[in-house]
């Protein structure tokens, strides 16, 4: 009778292997493509992404493309589900911050591999940095730029403020000008409720104070005289109701498209936004203006972080990757088609990444202003912890802790580094 | 005997004391079989399994569990946001069971009134129930921003207000606003609970004691609340576990912020396993979480045993 329950119980552990087996064999035949990505999946992008999905399956009649799309929230736990459960994932969606941290569980194809030189002579090399790991192009860039600053022209002119400030100074004065001027007006609408967008937005400012969250060699640095100047300088504009509390990026986004605040951080996606939220559509374009972080001394470089939406070939098996390859095939269509990239930017606002369809834009200020301030965007300190998540949190925690008063900058940037170095002790970055 | 040998047809033998009590019982078991099963597979399986992954380091980074012992235990204690966490879930549970309980028994007794339009109000009562508790997060989130709410827009129209405030944007203002927000989502249940009490009151009683010369205080005191203490037994300790359990109107309207004011249990385990990726450590502040609950718990499940 236990030999019998043994067969059995081996004859269904066999069934679900040779299950498994089919599973995974059918993941990996020939001629199918099974992209997982959030775009797709979002109302204002759909249509066009329907558009290039729909190119691609006719210009190649022998493939099978499928999409799956998760909201932008769930995209991780869902790629971390896939990869434990073997589905089958040949191209995937990440954002740029995302990459150190999935570059480990996706085991992504080097695209230098894949895709040789045609990759260089594509794209520019600054813009190929959001995809790389340890001297790696896991991620090949499908939209790139920053999250730069935007600035509304009409607040500053009702203000009096006839020309952006270029410096910290000049950029306090002219708050305090707009407040002055517009009580109902938030003047620079920062974020201050949301630890995702309050880490990267301080660390603009940290970075323009000449700190630093780590070093180079990965010790934590952020208790320095920049870290506490530049949180400084944040509660001191939260003193004089300069940035306002209970802020996030969606209010931002609303505020500015109502003439509510002058300034604030975001993608380039910003214009999209406000067209959107302004009901005046591409007629709100002349209000709306990409922004140069201010510099503390004239000269400096002005400073940003680095965005974008890859798109990566998971390899665990490490298996070599042809050129012409399915999957290889769909993202040189997404990622190097000028066609896909240039419906793409006109419908939803999303910057291209190549060369020539770059070229294509030049006649378009805000792009090309957003491209010049984004020459010098820096990747995004924490993600480069395989816990980004905690060190994000804490950055964020400390900063919103000093905003709200609860305690002095001085305080909350020597408990940001003493959180930071006890989260990170037993970590190796990558 | 004799009829049986003649037919051919052998006696049924007699029926062994309690083998009709087993038989009984066999089936009573096969009928709860399909429940049972599905009992185990969804809860009973994955509790365990989170129980045990409480002892491994599984994170992102790990392709296989590892086993650690009590480390996870260790690095929240060390750590030292799980005590801040514990007491803020200590108070979002006894603040909101507190006010659900005192509103919702006020609107009960006011339901239990006669009074015309009386079960269109009992039915309007029931709205924040038959309202997703997202949606009714949202609202509440809605009415308290800082920028746009509506309760700004009319202080400050009134003249109560000079500028808008950003009432989520403090600690204690952030936990009033779940509180409210959960207060008024539950105040229904409590509102249907305590009703369906009242209604059982025997009327005579009221009666005779006024005619002892009790007044409303009196009547409530010493009829009413005696007749209702069992119902409000249950209803206190189901309250305080669902609040216990309340994730979705908190991670909504603040995300457990501000800094880490309205991080209960609940949104700290997401916060662990899904933003963290940490596995491990977001099941061992599920166990925390778990012997917290495990006080109304098991007093439920006594006065559920007594009642057997």
């Amino acid at each position: 009778m236990h030999k019998r329950a043994q067969v059995r119980r081996r004859a269904l552990l066999g069934g679900t292997a040779a299950l498994l087996a089919a599973g995974s064999a059918r993941a990996q035949a020939p001629g199918t493509v099974t992209f997982i990505g959030w775009s797709h999946d979002e109302a204002a992008s759909r249509p066009v992404l329907t558009e290039a999905f729909e190119r691609f399956r006719t210009a190649n009649p022998g493939l099978r493309l499928e999409t799956i799309g998760f909201p932008w929230a769930q995209m991780q736990q869902n790629l971390v589900l896939r990869v434990r459960s073997s589905q089958p994932m040949d191209v995937a969606q990440i954002a740029e911050r995302w990459l150190p941290q999935f570059a480990r569980v996706l085991q992504p194809a080097d695209m230098r591999e894949v895709l040789g030189t045609e990759l260089e002579r594509a794209i520019d090399p600054g813009l190929l940095r959001i995809g790389q790991v340890g001297g790696r192009q896991l991620g090949l860039p499908w939209t790139a730029a920053s999250i730069g600053m935007v600035a509304n022209r009409k607040v500053l002119a009702d203000a009096g403020v006839g020309e952006m400030p270029r410096t910290v100074d000049a950029f306090a004065d002219a708050l305090r000008r707009i407040r002055r001027s517009h009580a109902e007006v938030v003047p620079y609408a920062f974020s201050t409720k949301n630890n995702l967008s309050m880490s990267p937005d301080f660390q603009v400012w940290l970075w323009t104070f000449g700190g630093r969250l780590f070093d180079t060699e990965d010790k934590v640095v952020v208790d320095s005289d920049a870290g506490r100047a530049a949180l400084s300088f944040l509660v001191g504009l939260a003193r004089e109701g300069l940035v306002a509390r209970d802020v996030d990026r969606p209010d931002s986004r609303r505020l500015i498209a109502q003439h509510r605040t002058a300034f604030y951080h975001d993608a380039p996606l910003a214009r999209g936004f406000a067209r959107d939220n302004s009901g005046q559509g591409a007629a709100f374009d002349q209000h709306i203006a990409a922004f140069a972080t201010p510099v503390l001394r004239a000269g400096e470089p002005t400073r940003s972080l680095m965005w974008g939406h890859l798109l990566t070939l998971p390899n665990p098996r490490g298996a070599r990757m042809a050129a012409d390859a399915p999957a290889v095939r769909f993202i040189r269509h997404m990622a190097l088609d000028d066609e896909t990239q240039i419906a793409y930017f006109r419908a939803v606002g999303l910057f291209p990444v190549t060369r020539t369809a770059l070229r294509t834009l030049e006649g378009d200020s805000y792009v090309v202003e957003w491209t010049r301030n984004a020459g010098t965007a820096e990747m995004d300190e924490p993600s480069t912890w395989p816990n980004a998540a905690d060190l994000t949190n804490i950055v964020g925690e400390e900063v919103q802790a000093a905003l709200l008063l609860a305690k002095p900058p001085a305080q909350a940037i020597t408990d940001m580094a003493n959180r930071l170095r006890r989260a990170t002790a037993n970590q190796r970055r990558t | 005997m004799g009829t049986a040998v003649a037919t051919g047809v052998m006696p049924r033998e007699a029926a062994r004391p309690g083998s009709l009590a087993r038989q009984q019982a066999r089936f009573g078991l096969l009928l709860a079989m399909p429940a049972m099963a599905v009992f185990c597979a969804v809860i009973l399986w994955p509790f365990l399994d989170s129980l045990r992954r409480a002892f491994y380091e599984d994170t992102l980074m790990t392709p296989e569990p590892v086993f650690v012992g009590l480390a996870n235990f260790q690095q929240l204690l060390e750590d030292g946001t799980i005590l801040g966490t514990w007491l803020v879930t200590a108070a979002f549970v006894l603040l909101t069971t507190a006010f659900t309980f005192a509103l919702g028994f006020a609107w009960a007794l006011i339901l239990n009134e006669r009074f015309r339009g009386r079960t269109l109000v009992r039915a309007l009562s029931l709205l924040p129930w038959v309202l997703p508790s997202t949606v009714v997060a949202f609202l509440w989130a809605w009415l308290l921003n800082g920028q746009y709410g509506i309760l700004n827009a009319v202080l400050l129209k009134v003249g109560a207000l000079s500028e808008p405030v950003a009432w989520l944007a403090t600690p204690e203002g952030a936990m009033a606003g779940i509180v409210l927000a959960k207060t008024w989502l539950s105040i229904p249940l409590f509102t249907a609970f305590l009703l369906a009490g009242l209604q059982g009151l025997p009327r005579e009683q009221v009666e005779a004691a006024r005619i002892d010369g009790a007044g409303n205080w009196h009547v409530l005191r010493h009829v009413t609340w005696p007749h209702l203490r069992p119902t409000i037994a249950v209803l206190l300790v189901l309250g305080a576990l669902g609040n216990l359990q309340q994730f979705d109107v908190i991670y909504a309207m603040t995300g457990g912020g501000p800094v880490r004011a309205t991080t209960v249990m609940s949104v700290e385990v997401q916060r662990q396993a899904f933003q963290a990726w940490n596995l491990g450590l977001a099941a061992a502040v599920g166990v925390v979480w778990f012997l917290t609950i495990l006080g109304p718990a098991w007093l439920r499940l006594r006065a559920a045993m007594r009642e057997a």
